[in-house]
Formats: C-alpha cells, sequence, structure tokens
C-alpha cells in the first residue's frame, strides 16, 4: 500500500474528500510553510497568525471540492491564506477602533523601530525591511510578500489578489519606495 | 517608457526571466541613465535580505491542532438531553411516568377539595375551604 507520502497533492486531496483524514493531514504539513510564508509578513508571528493559519486549513478542507487543479495548489492556499490575512487585518483595525482615535493610517503590524545593537549586520537589515514592511497598508504589503518574499510572478500574483497586473506593478513601485524612506529615516 | 515599465524590466532581470528583446531595451535605458545600475543593485539586495533568515513557521504541532479542530468540527452535535445526568434513556422515561402520575394525582386532589368544601364551616373564604383550613383573622395570625 502507497504511504501518504508518496502520493500526489491531487490522490492526497481526492482521498481526503472520501474523509482519509490521514491524506488530509500531509497536506497540512506539506503546505503548512506556504500558508506561515503569507500570514506571518501579513499579520506579524503570534498566537493570532496561528489562529488564522489554522483558519486558512479548515477553510481548505471546506473548499477542497472547489478545487480543480487549474491553479497550483500553492496558488490556491495562498489566495485563501491572503484572503485571510487580510479579513484579520480588518478585524484588527476594528477591534483597535472601539479603543483608540484611528491615526497613523496602518499601525497594525510593529510600531517600534527594533533595536539593533549586538546583531550582525544581516540581521539588523532583516529586521529594519521588516519593521519597513509592516508600516506598508495592508494591500501594498500583500504585493510586496507575495512577489518579493513568495516569488509569485506579477499574473500569479494579480491572480491571488484579483487585482489588474497594472495594479500589481503600481503597487509594488510604492511598496518599495515606502520602504526605502522608512529605511532612510529609521537610520539616520 | 514609464517608470512602471523600468521596473518591471528591473525586476525580469534580477528574477532572470527577461527576454532578449526586454535586456536589449534596458541595455539602452541603462546608456542613457546610468543610475540604473544602482537601482537594480539595491533590487537584489532587498529581495536578499527578504528572503533572507529563517523562513517563517508556525508553533510545533501546527498539523495536530488543525486536524484537532477538524475532527472536532466533524463531530456529531450532542443532543441537549445527552448532556449532563439527564441521558436520552432518563428523559424518554420520566416523560412516560408523567401521565400516570399526574392523572390519579389531579383526581384524588379534586376529591379531597370536594371533600374540604363540604365540611367547611361557614364564614370560611373559598381558599379555606377548598383546602380544610381553619377559619382565621389576621389579628389571630399575627399572635401565633
Amino acid at each position: 500500500m502507497i504511504s501518504v507520502q508518496d502520493m500526489t497533492d491531487l490522490s492526497l486531496i481526492s482521498s481526503a474528500k472520501d474523509g482519509n483524514h490521514d491524506s488530509f493531514a500531509e497536506l497540512v504539513r506539506r503546505y503548512q510553510g506556504v500558508v506561515a510564508a503569507t500570514i506571518i509578513p501579513m499579520l506579524g508571528n503570534g498566537d493570532e497568525a496561528d489562529e488564522v493559519g489554522q483558519e486558512v486549513m479548515i477553510k481548505f478542507y471546506r473548499n477542497m471540492g472547489q478545487f480543480e487543479g487549474q491553479a497550483t495548489l500553492k496558488t490556491y492556499i495562498t489566495r485563501i491564506a491572503m484572503n485571510s490575512a487580510r479579513d484579520a487585518l480588518r478585524r484588527r483595525k476594528r477591534s483597535l477602533k472601539r479603543f483608540f482615535a484611528p491615526k497613523d493610517n496602518e499601525r497594525d503590524w510593529q510600531d517600534e523601530i527594533p533595536g539593533t545593537e549586538d546583531q550582525g549586520r544581516d540581521a539588523e537589515n532583516r529586521q529594519l525591511v521588516q519593521f519597513a514592511l509592516g508600516k506598508l497598508a495592508p494591500e501594498i504589503r500583500a504585493v510586496v510578500v507575495l512577489r518579493l518574499m513568495e516569488g509569485f510572478s506579477i499574473e500569479e500574483a494579480a491572480d491571488i489578489l484579483d487585482v489588474p497586473s497594472g495594479t500589481i506593478l503600481s503597487r509594488l513601485s510604492r511598496g518599495k519606495a515606502q520602504m526605502a524612506k522608512t529605511i532612510t529615516g529609521a537610520t539616520a | 517608457m514609464t517608470e512602471e515599465h523600468i521596473q518591471y524590466l528591473i525586476e525580469r532581470l534580477v528574477e532572470g526571466r527577461i527576454s532578449p528583446e526586454e535586456q536589449a531595451a534596458l541595455d539602452e535605458m541603462k546608456q542613457r541613465q546610468p543610475e540604473l545600475e544602482k537601482l537594480i543593485a539595491a533590487e537584489r539586495e532587498l529581495r536578499s535580505i527578504l528572503v533572507s533568515g529563517p523562513a517563517p513557521s508556525f508553533r510545533s504541532q501546527f498539523d495536530q491542532r488543525v486536524m484537532n479542530r477538524i475532527e472536532e468540527e466533524n463531530a456529531p452535535a450532542p443532543s441537549p438531553a445527552s448532556q449532563g445526568f439527564f441521558d436520552v434513556d432518563f428523559a424518554r422515561a420520566l416523560g412516560r411516568l408523567f401521565p400516570r402520575v399526574a392523572t390519579p394525582a389531579f383526581a384524588l386532589s379534586a376529591f379531597a377539595m370536594a371533600s374540604n368544601a363540604s365540611a367547611a364551616t361557614p364564614g370560611s373564604s373559598v381558599f379555606e375551604a377548598l383546602f380544610g383550613l381553619p377559619a382565621i383573622d389576621i389579628a389571630t395570625a399575627l399572635f401565633l
């Protein structure tokens, strides 16, 4: 008998649809890195990201029947993850508004300039870039994450976010400019 | 050539997807705008920083947490009667027993009330007569 580790994604989906939980667990193990690569840069690393990550997998489980294999499974799951991350950011914004007056349009990820003492240059740069990434508006951050971190093409990013390719290009351009400005300001 | 198109060509170059025609267009641009080299270098550096370091990951046993939630969702919903000490069989037995006990109890109460009413002393209220209570005034009740 073939083990779940040796099965293709489509075979696992078919088996999971028939109620085989081991098959779905294997899909979760295969794609949890893809979900984390989308959710964590969007929300920051913490309990909320873990919770949203679980919701992504549960949505995938419920909607497996709709996956027909036109897109890659990575693109399909990334789309669910990105939509869930944006929903979580909207929920977070609404709940913050109950307690604080809105200011600095999107201060929802990482507000403190990272400390850079006793760290290597690479770690410093990484922290600065992550800080700048957290300062971007969610729709711009989503493009930067998909294009520059996850390596999706412009067309794939446009498909995932359901916007035209031109919008991806303009948001990416704005995103890079804003990140450069934030990094320059933080290091000045 | 717009700024976005230049950006597009730089991305294609950095990702190794640039076509010969696009490469020729970019080379021509670089001759006219030498500062494009800096933009290309910045693009490469930004990408290398963004993908450097450990890949984002969830806490360990993420797959187990997902599967637990799915199993919870798939479990049949418990009926109210099956929760606590009231199990389904006990609730059904109670339902069958109630009319058997309630009907004779009601008949016995009606008979007792009729009997009390027939033996009631003159001047007692309806309540006192039905329940066979002695006639009593407020002053007596206060001193009891």
